[in-house]
């Protein structure tokens, strides 16, 4: 399996382990899982289009969390992107994966960093289900076009 | 009025939207509580706490139920561009809710 695949099953392992009493760490490893599940997924479809295969793995490490999420937020505001003309549906999936991206990335920052802030398992099972719904929704629009638009940006930052 | 740092927003405005849309859940959904604060990019933000019944809250259904609500106060509330705010969701259980009785998700 791709390396985003084994995050996304580890984060489900994470959540799903010890339902009676789960631990804390368990459930934040979790929700942290399944946000690099999908930051690992949407890197590796925008390296997969560099023509030199030598070059990606370098390419790669070149994405930065929050200009990666400004660009996501930025497509959930239907002013600023209204998609006139496009196929409604494509327009839907891709705006809940970047819609995904956003809530994934804030929960990650408050699961690793966040002292004051319990996880229950409903919580991180919610995370894991909203990258399990992001990873099929990216899975039916990959190949658009306005879903390759998106991967552009989040890898150069664009001019305010 | 009150006021966030991020900017002017009418707070009675939103509680009144926020009110008029989860009047339109489903049984499925026990509570809706929110916040309204920055966001951990120090974005203004609008978190909602949302208490689903245990038979939602099962894995299962889980990923179907928080997807459908998440998509309705998207598109009923439309916070990014009516108010500058991103919405974030957290779902509990109404069994969890009970075992930790959170005031914040009360």
């Amino acid at each position: 399996m791709a390396f985003h695949d084994d995050l996304l099953q580890q984060a489900f392992d994470l959540a799903s382990k010890n339902p009676a009493s789960p631990t804390q760490a368990d459930l934040r490893r979790s929700v942290s899982a399944a946000y690099y599940a999908l930051f690992h997924l949407l890197i590796s479809d925008t390296i997969a289009h560099w023509s030199l295969a030598s070059s990606r793995d370098a390419l790669g490490r070149m994405f930065e969390h929050s200009v990666m999420k400004k660009v996501s937020g930025k497509i959930c505001n239907s002013r600023l992107f209204p998609f006139l003309g496009e196929d409604p549906i494509v327009v839907e999936n891709l705006r809940a994966v970047a819609q995904a991206f956003g809530q994934l990335q804030d929960s990650r920052k408050t699961a690793d960093y966040d002292y004051a802030v319990v996880w229950t398992q409903t919580e991180a099972l919610r995370e894991v289900a909203t990258a399990v719904t992001a990873f099929s929704s990216w899975q039916s629009i990959r190949n658009e076009r306005i879903a390759q638009d998106y991967l552009v940006p989040l890898l150069i930052k664009p001019r305010d | 009025m009150q006021l966030v740092p991020t900017g002017y927003i009418d707070q009675e405005q939103i509680a009144k939207a926020v009110e008029r849309a989860t009047q339109k859940l489903g049984p499925e959904v026990v509570r809706v509580r929110y916040s309204i604060r920055p966001d951990t990019s120090d974005e203004p933000a609008i978190y909602f706490r949302i208490v689903l019944t245990e038979q939602a809250s099962r894995f299962e259904t889980l990923g179907d139920v928080s997807g459908k609500i998440t998509r309705f106060f998207f598109e009923e509330l439309h916070s990014i561009e009516n108010w500058g705010l991103y919405p974030y969701f957290r779902f509990r259980s109404e069994s969890e809710q009970a075992a930790r009785d959170d005031p914040a998700w009360a």
